[in-house]
C-alpha cells in the first residue's frame, strides 16, 4: 500500500493530467455553488470575496504555513462577517463589502512576499503540490455533496425567505452553511485561478448557465459543467502557452458565457 | 400550518419550474397532481396552455398573477395543514384573477374543513367571505363577525375619519 502510494505520488506530482482532474472537481463545485450565488443576487459579493484570501495567504506565506490554509481562515472570517451583517440588516451592505474587500486586497498586496505575489494573484499550477491536489480534490467533492444535501433548503430560502421559514427551514442557518461552503471552494480554487479572479470561476459559469437553463435542475447541471469545462480547458491552454492559469480559466469561462448569451438570443 | 405569501415577496426570476418548486415539499408526483387539480389547474378555461401536467414544466416566472398565486396555494396545501395563512394573497394580482383566488379559497374551506387565516385590507372581501374578523391598527380595534363589528366607528379607527361603506352591486 505504502509503495503504491509513493508510486502514485511520483506520477502525479506536477502531472498535468492530475492537475486537470483536480481542476475539474474545483470548477464543477464552484459552478454548482455559484448557481445559488447568482440566484441570491450576490454575484458582486462572490466576485470581491476572493480578494479576502490574499492577506490570509500572505500571512501564511510569511509564517511558512500552507497558503491555502491561510486563505481558508481569512475567507471564513470574512464570510462570518457578511453573514452577521446580513442577519442584522435587511439588505447586504454592498458598500461595506466593497470597502472591506478592496481594503483587504490592498493590504494583501503590500504584505505578500514579492516573489509569490504574481502567482498568488493570478494562480500558478506549478506551485500545486501532490498533497495540495489531493486535499483539494477530496474537499471539493465533500463541498459538492454537502451543497447537494442542502440544495432544497437553499433554493426555498432564495425563492422566499418567508415561505422557507413557514416550512420550518432555518433561513439564517442555511445562509451560514452556504456561505461557509462558498468560502471553502474559493480557498480551494485560489491556487488554480488566483485571488483576483477566483470569484469569476464561481460567478461566470453560473451566469452562463442561467442564460440557457429551462429548469433549476438544468441550471445546476450546466453551471457545474461550465465550471468544469472552463477549468479543464483553461489549465490545458495555460500549460500549452505557458501563461498564468487564472486569466486562462476565466477567459474560457467568459467565452462560454458569450456563447450561452448568443444561444439564448436565438 | 400552510402559508401563502404576498406575490411580491417571492423572487420570480429564478429558473425554477412549477414541478420543481412543488417537489421541494413533496416527492410524490401523484399527490402533486392531485393538489394542482384542487387549485383548479385542470378545469381552467382560459389558460389552456398551462392546463394539466404542462403546468409542471412552466417556470414560475412566466405564470400569470392568478396562476402563480394558485401554485403558491398548492405549495401550502401540500403539507396537509390544518390552518392556512394568507398574507394579502391578491397584492399584485389583476382583478379577474383576484376573484378566482378568493372563490378558490372559499371552496377549499368548504371541501377540506380548513381553518383559514386571511390578512386583507379590503372591506368587501372581508364582508363577503369572513366568519370572524379581527381588526388591527397598531392595536386591536374590534373582533367578531364582520356584519356585527364592522361599523362606521370601528372603520374610522382603522382607516381614518370620513370613511363610509358603499355597497357595490356588481350585477350579481
Amino acid at each position: 500500500m505504502g509503495r503504491m502510494f509513493k508510486y502514485m505520488y511520483t506520477i502525479m506530482e506536477n502531472n498535468t493530467f492530475f492537475l486537470i482532474l483536480v481542476g475539474l472537481l474545483v470548477g464543477a463545485t464552484s459552478g454548482y455553488l455559484g448557481s445559488f450565488m447568482v440566484l441570491k443576487r450576490m454575484s458582486l459579493v462572490g466576485d470581491a470575496l476572493s480578494h479576502v484570501a490574499l492577506p490570509g495567504m500572505a500571512i501564511a506565506l510569511t509564517l511558512s504555513i500552507n497558503p491555502m490554509l491561510g486563505a481558508m481562515v481569512a475567507l471564513t472570517l470574512a464570510l462570518l462577517g457578511i453573514w452577521y451583517i446580513g442577519e442584522k440588516s435587511e439588505i447586504y451592505s454592498e458598500t461595506l463589502v466593497g470597502v472591506f474587500f478592496t481594503a483587504s486586497l490592498a493590504l494583501g498586496i503590500l504584505i505578500t512576499p514579492q516573489p509569490e505575489l504574481l502567482e498568488t494573484l493570478f494562480g500558478s499550477l506549478d506551485s500545486i503540490t501532490f498533497w495540495d491536489g489531493l486535499f483539494t480534490a477530496l474537499l471539493s467533492a465533500t463541498v459538492f455533496l454537502l451543497t447537494r444535501k442542502y440544495s432544497r433548503r437553499i433554493l426555498l430560502s432564495v425563492v422566499s425567505e418567508d415561505l422557507a421559514q413557514s416550512t420550518g427551514v432555518s433561513v439564517s442557518k442555511v445562509n451560514l452553511i452556504y456561505l461557509l461552503l462558498i468560502g471553502l471552494v474559493v480557498a480551494l480554487g485560489v491556487k488554480f485561478v488566483g485571488t483576483l479572479l477566483m470569484g469569476a470561476l464561481v460567478i461566470v459559469p453560473a451566469a452562463a448557465a442561467k442564460n440557457i437553463a429551462k429548469s433549476v435542475k438544468s441550471f445546476h447541471v450546466y453551471a457545474a459543467l461550465f465550471g468544469a469545462l472552463a477549468s479543464v480547458v483553461g489549465i490545458i491552454v495555460s500549460k500549452l502557452l505557458t501563461i498564468s492559469s487564472g486569466p486562462a480559466v476565466v477567459l474560457v469561462a467568459i467565452i462560454i458565457f458569450i456563447a450561452s448569451y448568443i444561444f439564448k438570443q436565438k | 400550518m400552510g402559508y401563502v405569501p404576498q406575490k411580491l415577496s417571492v423572487a420570480k426570476d429564478i429558473p425554477i419550474t412549477v414541478g420543481e418548486f412543488l417537489q421541494i415539499k413533496e416527492i410524490d408526483m401523484t399527490r402533486i397532481m392531485e393538489v394542482l387539480r384542487m387549485v383548479g389547474f385542470d378545469r381552467g378555461t382560459k389558460h389552456t396552455v398551462h392546463r394539466g401536467s404542462r403546468i409542471l414544466t412552466s417556470k414560475i416566472g412566466v405564470l400569470s398573477g392568478g396562476e402563480f398565486q394558485r401554485v403558491m396555494i398548492a405549495f401550502a396545501i401540500l403539507g396537509n395543514p390544518h390552518v392556512l395563512l394568507f398574507d394579502e394573497p391578491t397584492t399584485g394580482v389583476d382583478v379577474s384573477a383576484e376573484e378566482t383566488v378568493y372563490s378558490l379559497i372559499d371552496n377549499l374551506k368548504k371541501e377540506k374543513d380548513l381553518t383559514i387565516i386571511f390578512i386583507s385590507h379590503e372591506i368587501d372581501v372581508v364582508n363577503k367571505y369572513a366568519e370572524n374578523v379581527l381588526c388591527l391598527n397598531k392595536q386591536k380595534v374590534c373582533m367578531g363577525p364582520p356584519s356585527k363589528v364592522m361599523e362606521k366607528k370601528t372603520l374610522e379607527q382603522l382607516y381614518g375619519p370620513d370613511v363610509q361603506i358603499h355597497v357595490h352591486n356588481h350585477g350579481k
